[in-house]
């Protein structure tokens, strides 16, 4: 019942944001300057006028935010404007799933790698794997993506055309693209798991695992390790989002057909109905993350739920 | 905050000097750090004046030619003193990132301590919409910002400074209302100290710590945001040039001439480097429980 209460509210919550978001991206979209058809040299007033029609933009911008409101509620973003022809929805459809691809891939690598680095640097603490560590994560976090991209992209497939230098296709496309998204999350992972277990590894209960026997590996990996998971999972709701929709700029880089790319392409071309399908989609999506994350932290530890309660 | 080791060492006083010494060692990091920060910034500050090239002369027949004892840094596409450019670029990034920083602070500070003094119904009003706020993806309004107010270095503090509140209003809120229930506001008050006078001379004063460390965390994030808004094409606009336009200018590039990409790049990470282990080390200074920990 409880349960019910809970995500019922949260799938108000995230109706509420959805909306604020349309709403928001509607009217910023409508207060910049420049329109989509706006061009050097004059049109004939028929043909603007027609133009201007197939895409109701000759409508009043109080029809247009009823139109758009009740489309997106039914997801349906309407015609790109700078693919004829094309919906939105289904540009999204054919580009998300390689954003997700992409960016699930960075995803495992980060919580694959941050998840060990984190547990060495805690159990042999102050020594050469945590000093390592800690200069690793400075430099993880200190490195914009697009350079970190663009070093790869130099060394690897310039110099020892290990991999393609940039495009999809095959997997060798993913390797150079997914190490360059990984890098911040898997910094910041080992961060948040090195803090969490140097504040258990001292509790009795670990003290009482050692008692038994087990070595300080296996007390921590077995019995201190789910106790990182809360910071882990509060971290990993909007980063989750942020990565999966596609990092605009390693997209860029490596000339990834997906979601990001498409995106910053939509700013420039002022295509409205790509941007708010693009914002929408993401906002959906960090919303939802961070509902399922949340959820799954009060599964996994149930003294969440009480102390709010 | 450091304590003094007594002259006769007891096991106490050799606990004392234990703890005393590795908060030392704590502090000669961010001290290095510190140090070079203060460099950097001075380089970008003094340097442009010392340099005997200026900003925007061209050799056109020279382009993209490497580094040398005449141009530490080489010169550009159009045959500009690189190391120049960088020095004027660390200008306006850190301008960015000092204003993007001090906007959000005061935006910041003032939400979060209006939160927490008055509490109530709305402290929780205040908090519901930073929650709300928060579950909007950030770097898109930022986007749409630009996008709107149009390209230019004002644009870009306005911008940081319009979205990057929410973290210092949290951060103050927290501390104003844990300060707020203590004794010394409950006998300010009994000397009949007003309302704001109490706010201003007995709660900001005391969240100057937590401030001061989210501040420094944030002047990295702005400088970052500029320099992916560059990459972009929405960060500052010519004539300016920040260490993000100045990187996205050598990406065309990097293929034949990594110059171009490198020293721009290294700029940025070390300034970003210098911030995060100054603000580290801050945070350890300011949080007693964390300093404990380590």
């Amino acid at each position: 019942m409880n349960a019910l209460l809970a995500s019922g509210r949260a799938l108000i919550s995230m109706l509420i944001v959805a909306w604020a978001v349309a709403t928001a991206t509607f009217l910023l979209m409508r207060a910049v300057p420049g329109g989509p058809f706006t061009q050097e040299r004059t049109i004939p007033k028929a043909v603007r006028e027609a133009v201007e029609a197939r895409y109701r933009l000759n409508e009043p911008w109080h029809v247009q935010y009823r139109n758009y409101l009740t489309d997106a509620a039914t997801l349906d973003f309407g015609l790109s404007f700078d693919h004829p022809g094309h919906t939105v929805g289904e540009i999204i459809a054919e580009r998300l799933p390689r954003s997700i691809i992409l960016g699930g891939l960075a995803l495992a690598i980060a919580l694959g790698l941050a998840f060990p680095l984190g547990t060495a640097a805690a159990i042999w603490r102050d020594r050469i794997p945590d000093r390592m560590l800690a200069v690793a994560a400075a430099a993880g976090v200190s490195v914009p993506s697009f350079i970190l991209g663009a070093v790869l992209l130099y060394w690897m497939a310039y110099k020892f055309r290990m991999f393609p230098a940039g495009g999809w296709g095959s997997a060798r496309h993913l390797v150079l693209p997914s190490i360059a998204l990984a890098a911040m999350p898997t910094a910041y992972l080992a961060r948040l798991v090195r803090a969490g277990l140097a504040e258990v590894i001292k509790s009795e209960f670990i003290l009482a695992a050692r008692a038994r026997g087990l070595s300080q590996v296996q007390a921590v990996v077995i019995h201190a390790l789910r106790h990182t998971l809360t910071p882990v999972l509060a971290y990993l709701g909007p980063q989750a989002a942020a990565i999966m929709t596609g990092s605009f700029v390693v997209e860029k880089i490596f000339n990834i057909p997906g979601l990001g790319l498409m995106f910053v392409t939509s700013i420039s071309n002022r295509n409205y109905p790509m941007i708010m399908g693009v914002t929408l989609v993401y906002t959906v999506m960090l919303v939802g993350f961070n509902i399922f994350s949340d959820a799954l932290a009060h599964w996994l530890d149930p003294r969440l739920s009480r102390k709010t309660a | 905050m450091t304590q003094q080791p007594e002259n006769r060492p007891g096991p106490l006083a050799m606990l004392a000097r234990q703890r005393w010494l590795r908060r030392l060692r704590g502090n000669r990091a961010t001290l290095v750090a510190l140090i070079c920060l203060a460099l950097i910034s001075l380089l970008c500050i003094a340097g442009p004046w010392a340099s005997p090239y200026e900003e925007a002369a061209q050799a056109l027949e020279r382009n993209y030619e490497h580094p040398s004892a005449q141009h530490w840094f080489g010169l550009d596409s159009l045959g500009r003193d690189l190391f120049t450019r960088v020095l004027y670029g660390g200008r306006v990034s850190l301008a960015v990132g000092c204003m993007g920083a001090l906007l959000s602070l005061i935006i910041g500070v003032s939400v979060g301590g209006l939160a927490g003094f008055a509490g109530g119904r709305l402290e929780t009003v205040i908090m519901r919409v930073i929650d709300f706020l928060y579950g909007i993806p950030l770097l898109l309004v930022v986007i749409a910002l630009m996008v709107v107010l149009g390209q230019g270095l004002q644009n870009v503090f306005i911008a940081l400074g319009l979205v990057y509140w929410l973290g210092m209003a949290r951060v103050v809120r927290a501390r104003v209302a844990e300060l707020r229930g203590q004794e010394f506001i409950d006998s300010a008050r009994a000397t009949g100290a007003g309302p704001l006078r109490v706010f201003v001379r007995h709660l900001l004063p005391n969240t100057t710590g937590v401030v001061v460390v989210t501040a420094t965390f944030m002047v990295p994030q702005a400088i970052f945001a500029e320099s992916f808004l560059s990459f972009l094409g929405l960060g500052v606009q010519l004539p300016h040039a920040s260490w993000g336009t100045l990187a996205v200018e050598g990406l065309t590039a990097m293929r034949s001439h990594p110059h171009v990409l490198m020293f721009p790049s290294i700029a940025i990470c070390l300034t970003m480097l210098t911030f995060q282990a100054v603000g580290e080390g801050l945070r350890r200074a300011v949080d007693p429980r964390e300093a404990e920990m380590d």
